[in-house]
């Protein structure tokens, strides 16, 4: 069949016009085709993520529902934190009972030697004032030659003051630094 | 070489509509294309959290749960080691306890109100004199520093005479007011480390003090003296 253009001449468009106009109506229907596709990617993957969002929720509410059931031990697992915690301080703190120990094994020391007596002790968290008497000078000699056996447990020894009383004795007055 | 195009009136006016299709699709693409990127990097944003949230739960949930296996957690010697209160009257029962099982002698007994807390604790001081054999005063200042309520000897002055030992001995108390918070649920939990559980552990090794509790008379109450008055 013929075609017939009954279209004025003065209102008809070239050839190359007519190409343009199909090419944007053929690229307008790919680009729509394109948009629909990505419409229903959209809708997809929202469905799916809010899905997985859903289950990650439900799975979180099951979790903070445990966690309200064991709230018993979360009360008892904080509090004894809170105790550890200030015991260590507590601990960390200047406490004598080292020194308590360190005279003990001094006391020992001059009983074991006879002829020599303890006479007053003054400990504190660094310090042992410990005063001595004897009648013999080579007791007071043997228990500062033990004292040279000891000295893991002293940083320091000083001796503050000696003396002699006829009718006492020798007396002496030493000053231990303990290690910490 | 270049060509050139020359569009007519007529030619424009044919080519407007297809050309107002394809903007309309353009920007019909460009707005789909953008609100569905948002919307599904929103989305992203919100199932990340949520993981880590979970992440988070689990593991809180899982120390939670071996907390009851966590050995001397539910012992109350912790509650002895540091009480809520000001522990110098329990200590000074201490005190007298532990001299009489050692034989000594108590005097002089000074307990001091609770200093203003530092870092939480509260510190009370405690002298008194105490005296009887030194192996008794050893022993006694060795079961002090054993027992709880957790406490520090401050200064020990002896004057010894023979056997017999006269100490002053000035001790620290503590107590602490108890933690009024538990953190948010989603908050992490800090299960306890290695060094607390060893300390956990210690403090089992410790004398709790045991008193007895005076028993309550039972009968024997005065007679109605008004029966005698006919009332």
């Amino acid at each position: 069949m013929k075609n017939v253009n009954l279209i004025p001449t003065e209102l008809s468009v070239g050839d190359s016009v007519t190409k343009i106009a199909k090419s944007f109506k053929s690229t307008s229907v790919v680009l729509a085709a394109i948009a629909i596709f990505a419409i229903l990617v959209a809708f997809g993957g929202f469905f799916f993520f809010s899905q997985n969002l859903k289950d990650i929720t439900t799975e979180s509410e099951n979790l903070k529902r445990g966690i309200s059931d064991l709230e018993k031990s979360e009360q008892r697992l904080i509090f004894a934190k809170d105790r550890l915690a200030k015991i260590k301080e507590i601990q960390s703190e200047e406490n004598a009972i080292d020194e308590v120990k360190a005279f003990d094994t001094m006391y020992k020391l001059v009983t074991s030697l006879g002829n020599i007596s303890v006479s007053g002790v003054k400990i504190d968290s660094n310090t042992i004032e410990f005063s001595v008497v004897s009648t013999s000078l080579s007791s007071m000699t043997s228990f500062f030659e033990g004292i040279n056996d000891q000295s893991d447990l002293f940083s320091k020894v000083a001796l503050s003051s000696f003396g002699y009383v006829p009718s006492v004795g020798y007396s002496a007055n030493l000053v231990f630094e303990t290690t910490k | 070489m270049k060509k050139n195009i020359s569009l007519s009136g007529q030619d424009l006016k044919f080519l407007s509509k297809p050309f107002a299709i394809l903007l309309l699709t353009i920007a019909f693409l460009f707005v789909i294309v953008s609100v569905g990127y948002k919307q599904i990097t929103q989305i992203n944003d919100k199932i990340k959290s949520a993981k880590q949230t979970k992440n988070l739960l689990t593991q809180n949930l899982t120390i939670l749960d071996s907390v009851a296996d966590i050995q001397g957690i539910n012992d109350n010697f912790l509650e002895i080691a540091i009480p809520e209160k000001n522990a110098s009257l329990f200590f000074v029962s201490l005190i007298k306890l532990l001299a009489s099982e050692e034989g000594l002698s108590v005097a002089n007994l000074e307990a001091s109100a609770g200093s203003e807390a530092t870092g939480g604790i509260s510190r009370s001081s405690i002298s008194f004199d105490v005296e009887g054999s030194i192996d008794g005063v050893e022993s006694f200042i060795d079961k002090i520093n054993s027992s709880l309520p957790v406490s520090s000897i401050s200064t020990v002055d002896t004057t010894l005479s023979g056997d017999f030992v006269r100490a002053t001995l000035a001790i620290s108390v503590f107590s602490a007011a108890l933690p009024e918070k538990i953190p948010a649920i989603t908050a992490p939990v800090n299960d306890l480390t290695q060094d607390e559980k060893q300390l956990l552990q210690s403090l089992g090794d410790y004398n709790v003090p045991s008193f007895s509790n005076p028993a309550v008379s039972v009968g024997g109450g005065r007679e109605n003296p008004f029966t005698q008055l006919g009332l």
